[in-house]
């Protein structure tokens, strides 16, 4: 077990060692060193963006947008930080600017098709509630009728499982803002769906 | 139980999920408040929806993405190289980049004219002060006794004063100098050091007026007349 656990921080450490070398190597404008580096985290900056962006399209563009600034701003990048953390944030600010300059709101119904969903195969709730897809489509629908930050904070939140007080560090907020707006966003949420269910 | 007790037990508050809390108490509160049933239920939808959209994954073209960014980055690069040509050419042509040109080229031209102006300024007034007409060189000088005469002294006092030391290049006068020199050819005066030393010194003078070229002339014009006077028979 401690060997399994020495071998794992070994890789931890391996892993880190040559994502700093490929950072320096995209920092003399090296691409391919960066296409590297992209292939690594690309997952994790998808898994993000779907968070806050549902449209397949759009998420694509703003993970590039995300790469993009990445690579513009790899100088500032801290060495003796974590590279996920000041990816995390980029990608989030990334979605946030996205959201704010495109009032636009993505087209649900075409988008429920679009979608592979991979959830729950019980939708068959204990109290014999039935999460249909329908439904995830109009909590989804109620995210996305709340403002822009409200939308981000509740999906940082709630949907990201991030503390209070890494969001307010994130989106360069206040504690009680983030608090403030979070409530909000939930009230709103929960009152829709109190309407929804009543009909 | 109260509501808000009810709503404590049930919501956490970190996750916003429901929690599943066994006790008869909070299920004794719920069959009996319709509000609080509401909020269970609202609470339930939620939570099973958030966890429906946290697992739910839009597959994308990685492959896709990464050759569009590195194409974007390759564009980039390009355009920021254009863009600084353009900001160059930009800064080139603005008005005030272009007047301050103007102005460097006007400023260089004048400094090189009023250069040529100013030594053209000393050439007209050392010619003035020699006495010499532009253009006529020391031979064309003809009436030197005339000039002597004009200076109130005799060749060979001046001859003895030079030698001495007593009159140095600088308190003679052109028309003074010239006469001296054409007396010198046509006397029987020797050159000696002390004379060629004269001569230097009074090279320096005129240094500051006349450059190489002009300087060369001039003691050409000497010798021109030593070996005039040489020919007609004087040392």
């Amino acid at each position: 077990m401690n060997d399994t656990l020495k071998n794992s921080e070994i890789d931890i450490f391996e892993e880190e060692k040559s994502e700093i070398s490929l950072i320096t190597q995209c920092l003399t404008g090296d691409s391919i060193a960066f296409a590297q580096l992209m292939k690594i985290h690309i997952k994790y900056v998808d898994r993000i963006v779907q968070k806050y962006i549902w449209q397949k399209e759009i998420a694509e563009e703003v993970v590039q947008e995300v790469f993009v600034k990445v690579w513009r701003n790899l100088s500032g990048y801290d060495v003796n930080k974590k590279f996920t953390t000041w990816i995390y944030r980029i990608t989030v600010n990334c979605c946030y600017d996205y959201l704010r300059k495109n009032k636009r709101i993505p087209v649900l119904e075409d988008l429920m098709d679009e979608r592979e969903v991979k959830s729950v195969s019980n939708s068959q709730h204990s109290d014999g509630l039935i999460l249909t897809k329908e439904l995830e489509f109009y909590v989804r629908k109620f995210i996305n009728e709340l403002s822009n930050k409200q939308k981000i904070i509740y999906t940082m939140i709630d949907i990201e499982n991030n503390s209070i007080e890494e969001t307010s560090e994130i989106m360069g907020m206040s504690y009680g803002s983030v608090k403030t707006n979070l409530s909000y966003a939930r009230k709103s949420i929960r009152m829709k769906i109190k309407k929804y269910m009543a009909g | 139980m109260n509501c808000p007790e009810v709503e404590k037990l049930i919501f956490d508050g970190e996750t916003s999920k429901i929690k599943i809390v066994n006790d008869d108490n909070l299920k004794e509160h719920i069959a009996a408040c319709k509000n609080c049933r509401e909020f269970a239920d609202v609470l339930q939808i939620e939570s099973l929806a958030l966890d429906k959209i946290q697992k739910s994954v839009i597959v994308l073209d990685e492959e896709k993405i990464i050759n569009s960014v590195i194409n974007k980055l390759k564009k980039d690069n390009s355009e920021y190289i254009r863009k600084y040509h353009h900001k160059i050419m930009d800064f080139i042509f603005t008005p005030s980049f272009r007047l301050a040109l103007a102005l460097l080229l006007f400023g260089l031209l004048g400094w090189y004219f009023s250069v040529e102006y100013y030594d053209h300024q000393k050439i007209t007034m050392l010619e003035k002060r020699l006495n010499i007409e532009s253009g006529m060189d020391l031979n064309k000088f003809d009436n030197a006794q005339l000039a002597l005469a004009g200076m109130g002294r005799s060749i060979n006092t001046i001859i003895n004063g030079i030698i001495n030391g007593e009159i140095e290049s600088k308190d003679m006068d052109s028309r003074q100098y010239k006469s001296l020199l054409k007396l010198l050819v046509e006397s029987e005066a020797k050159y000696n050091d002390k004379f060629r030393t004269f001569l230097q010194s009074l090279q320096v003078n005129v240094r500051n007026g006349l450059d190489e070229n002009e300087l060369e002339t001039l003691f050409k014009n000497i010798e021109q007349i030593k070996t005039l006077v040489a020919a007609n028979g004087g040392e």
